[in-house]
């Protein structure tokens, strides 16, 4: 059960986040998009093969891959305003309670196609709003795959 | 949108590395944070960086600096 303090803090984190998502990303001239998600067992947001065409949106307009790209964003699937739960979503992908464990996987995947991890996290609060933090559990759960974590934060 | 004739050709509103101002929100008639959103979104799935240059056209239309179609700020941005 969460504290009281815990609870405190997600209210303000609520009330001061405007959007707040996390995506994470494979990419690499060698990937393959298959072989991610057969080892994850989640169909990405978006993934193309180097050279793919594939289309950015509803309205059918095309883009041509510049490198492959394996992107799943948490933008639709997860609604909470808390950082944290965006990124305990991603941790869940590659890395299930009670499941079995992708991390080991990807990572000879990884080194044998060279590909690239990382681990992006959106947030846009109010002004004058303060940050979120990336809890220590889960960026040692993002880093033990070999990914970077980049953050994109802003305020009005 | 792909430009047709007769339809007023796309003016460019925004090019550059970096973050766009308010004014390009504004000309959008989006909150800033819906525009900053569909960036990220579009700069992930593009495989472009924080710092890639971009151009963003008055009907939504972004492309990289390349000239190519990467995305649109309408489409990418949660409307909710």
């Amino acid at each position: 059960m969460a504290s009281m303090s815990e609870i405190s803090t997600r209210i303000v984190a609520q009330t001061e986040t405007l959007s707040t998502f996390a995506t994470l990303r494979f990419s690499g001239d060698r990937l393959e998009p298959e072989s991610i998600t057969a080892i994850i067992g989640t169909p990405p947001t978006r993934a193309y093969r180097k050279g793919e065409t594939y289309r950015t949106g509803p309205s059918g307009q095309t883009a041509k891959g510049r490198t492959g790209v394996w992107y799943l964003s948490t933008q639709r699937a997860v609604t909470s305003q808390t950082l944290a739960d965006h990124l305990d979503h991603l941790v869940n992908v590659i890395s299930p309670r009670g499941g079995s464990d992708h991390v080991p996987a990807l990572r000879d995947l990884i080194a044998r196609d060279r590909l690239e991890a990382d681990v992006s996290c959106f947030w846009y609060g109010t002004a004058g709003a303060t940050p979120p933090d990336i809890p220590e559990g889960i960026r040692k759960a993002i880093e033990r795959l070999g990914a970077t974590i980049e953050t994109d934060f802003d305020t009005d | 949108m792909p430009y047709r004739f007769g339809m007023a050709r796309p003016r460019i509103i925004w090019s550059g590395s970096g973050n766009p101002t308010n004014a390009v929100a504004t000309r959008l008639s989006v909150p800033r944070w819906r525009l900053r959103n569909a960036l990220h979104e579009i700069k992930r799935r593009s495989k472009l960086g924080a710092r890639d240059r971009i151009t963003i056209y008055d009907d939504g239309t972004v492309r990289d600096a390349n000239g190519e179609h990467v995305g649109n700020i309408y489409e990418d941005s949660r409307a909710d």
